[in-house]
């Protein structure tokens, strides 16, 4: 499986994501539909999961290098997340946000296509590789979730319909991305330590996980500090935001043109 | 309750003057640099910068437990200036992260007060110091009484506070060294960029070998109006092995037979050689149509002129591969002449009298024919105490994890 077979992988998965859903918010009066629909969203991630194997089988090496390599992995483990959460706290409504947001990555993935390369440079074949990157992806899916949660919760507050446990769920995620994303921080700092000979170098996308890693720290803080729940929620719908940009956005940032962050095909 | 509740946060005290005293601090960097000529932020470097630690450590402990109740500590150790200051080094860093980071290049305002080098600038320098306050001020409160439900906290924060201090007071004393070395020359010059000048190491390295490795050459169709290559419906680099057949719309292209090294000698077929010297070499098959054309095909070389095939209005050519990996085989001799012989390669560096060696770079241009390899030479004394930092953290983080996992179990 390669990028050739993506957009019919792309496909598969959007109708089993969404005809599932259809399903899922008709079974809350007919009961007969709820197995089918989960059925329906789980073969979509199961796909997702198989096609990263393959892909991975073959591209011949862990497929962690490119943005769009990377958005595959967040596109299957990010619906994972939602059905965690609905099995765990019994609320079902973030795994649609979460099929939206993989939905909403797998169609970058169409929009920009990639190619396949199986060569990684040399500055990226060490024992460091695989663990700073999923690291850093499962962090990313965590925060995700969490600002998913939190756009939720604004409009529930909005209906006025605000509920202490789904904050409650969106502050566990925050919590859960914050440990993953620290993690990946200093992953990333002893790998440098090892390929460029410094573990800190301000390398813009240095830079943009340290603004993103302040900006989540600021998080706990602020909810420490018992901030108003709805500034709260804002804060944490938005500061995705920043994540995003230390993910990609800065790639296009006019500091990007010095970074050694950049293994992208040209 | 509600009610209660906001009023108590929007009048606690502390959030305006945290706020104010970050702004006060960057516009004092930014006066400073300005005043000092943007020369940015000298760290004093061995031992004077130990003695700050110290100074640090004991300030810290004695002020934290003495003054504890005093208003204005129990102020400097608290959450409202640990938020204002966290922003102030977010909104430092955004500009750090947004304006290309080149202390040599920029001219104006933007560099009098130093925003083409904001981490070594004393807006940043200032913040990071009341910060180390806070920080140290916030763990001590903590520390004293003691409780086990803390020490996850007291752990992250001692561990931030251990990497920010070593990280910023150990940057005098690291030393990093780029080293040029030619095949076959012993050299003990390094090129200090801080300092901009050449310097004596305590040792020398004779360079024996600089060897690189390629992937397999890449198979490219080449549309010299457009300036670009065709995309190929695979979707993938076309890596060149035998067998390897490959179209681009009406045009086919199969590969006969390749040759990983070769060398040309007059009209005739390539002939096998060393890695060394050779290029690689690809027999292609074209059929377009009703028209059918066989031949060889490789990139440039020295000595050794490329060969490609036109089809139509197109090029058929092959394209070196990118490095798989790049090393130098290197002898290390210290000044009582011990001698030491290693393998120096990308992401496995060497150890040699207190300092790591590393396999840096090459002349890029000459590519595998590079007689220079570049490599750099870092000693950084206080590293072990960045490292304590790291793990402090990794090991409040791992209780992080644990207790959010606990507490989100009993919800």
């Amino acid at each position: 499986m390669t990028w050739i077979e993506f957009p019919i992988i792309t496909a598969f998965v959007y109708v089993c994501w969404g005809g599932g859903s259809v399903l899922n918010l008709f079974s809350e009066k007919k009961q007969v539909l709820k197995v089918p629909s989960y059925l329906l969203m789980g073969l979509g991630c199961v796909v997702m999961v198989v096609f990263l194997v393959l892909f991975w089988q073959a591209i011949e090496r862990p497929p962690l290098r490119t943005l769009g390599e990377t958005r595959l992995w967040y596109a299957a483990m990010i619906p994972l997340v939602g059905f965690l959460v609905e099995y765990r706290w019994k609320i079902p409504w973030l795994k649609f946000y979460c099929m939206a947001l993989a939905a909403f990555f797998l169609g970058i993935n169409l929009a920009y296509p990639d190619i396949l390369d199986k060569t990684l440079m040399p500055a990226l074949q060490s024992v460091w590789f695989v663990p700073h990157v999923i690291v850093y992806m499962i962090g990313y899916v965590f925060l995700a979730a969490a600002s998913a949660a939190a756009w939720h919760n604004i409009y529930l507050d909005y209906r006025s319909r605000s509920s202490e446990r789904s904050e409650a769920v969106g502050h566990y995620l925050a919590v859960l991305g914050f440990v993953f994303l620290t993690f990946g921080l200093l992953f990333g700092a002893f790998w440098a330590k090892e390929a460029w000979g410094h573990y800190w170098t301000w390398d813009p996308k240095e830079t943009w996980a340290f603004i993103a890693w302040l900006s989540y720290l600021a998080y706990l803080h602020l909810h420490t500090e018992k901030v108003r729940k709805r500034k709260l929620q804002w804060y944490l719908g938005l500061t995705f935001f920043v994540l995003l940009i230390s993910w990609f956005g800065v790639n296009y940032l006019p500091s990007a043109q010095n970074s050694v962050h950049s293994y992208q095909v040209n | 309750m509600q009610k209660q509740q906001k009023k108590s946060f929007e009048a606690r005290r502390g959030y305006k003057e945290g706020a104010l005293t970050a702004c006060i601090l960057v516009a004092a960097g930014w006066i400073i640099e300005l005043a000092s000529g943007g020369k940015g932020v000298a760290v004093p470097g061995w031992p004077v910068n130990g003695v700050l630690f110290a100074i640090l450590v004991v300030i810290v402990f004695l002020v934290g437990i003495l003054l504890r109740k005093h208003e204005l500590v129990a102020w400097l150790g608290g959450i409202p200036l640990g938020l204002s200051l966290i922003s102030a080094l977010a909104g430092l860093s955004i500009v750090g992260g947004i304006l290309p980071q080149d202390p040599e290049h920029g001219s104006g305002l933007l560099s009098d007060i130093g925003l083409n080098r904001v981490f070594a600038s004393w807006p940043f320098a200032l913040v990071c110091i009341l910060f180390l306050l806070n920080l140290g001020f916030g763990f001590v409160k903590k520390l004293v009484p003691f409780k086990v439900s803390n020490i996850q906290f007291m752990l992250f924060h001692a561990g931030f506070w251990v990497v920010v201090t070593g990280a910023l007071l150990g940057s005098a004393d690291l030393q990093r060294l780029a080293i040029p070395l030619y095949e076959g020359q012993e050299s003990k010059k390094g090129y200090d960029r801080v300092l901009d000048s050449m310097v004596e190491m305590p040792f020398s390295v004779y360079l024996h070998d600089f060897a690189i490795e390629e992937y397999a050459p890449i198979l490219g169709l080449y549309d010299p109006v457009q300036e670009e290559f065709v995309q190929n419906a695979s979707r993938a680099m076309l890596a060149v092995g035998p067998g390897l057949k490959v179209s681009w719309g009406d045009i086919e292209v199969e590969v006969v037979e390749t040759m990983p090294h070769g060398v040309v000698r007059g009209s005739d077929d390539p002939v096998s050689s060393d890695p060394a010297s050779g290029v690689p070499f690809a027999k292609v098959r074209v059929k377009h149509g009703e028209s059918e054309q066989t031949g060889w095909i490789n990139p440039q070389g020295p000595g050794i002129e490329s060969n490609y095939l036109v089809v139509e209005q197109y090029v058929l050519v092959l394209l070196t591969g990118t490095p798989r990996k790049f090393s130098s085989d290197v002898m290390f001799i210290d000044k009582r002449g011990n001698k030491k012989i290693a393998t120096l390669e990308v992401n496995k560096p060497f150890e040699f009298a207190g300092w790591k060696i590393y396999q840096a770079g090459y002349d890029e241009k000459a590519g595998k024919w590079s007689t220079l390899s570049v490599a750099e030479g870092v000693k950084d004394p206080w590293l072990p105490v960045v490292y304590i930092g790291f793990y402090l953290i990794m090991a409040g983080n791992l209780m992080f994890f644990w207790q959010g996992m606990k507490k989100s179990s009993k919800k």
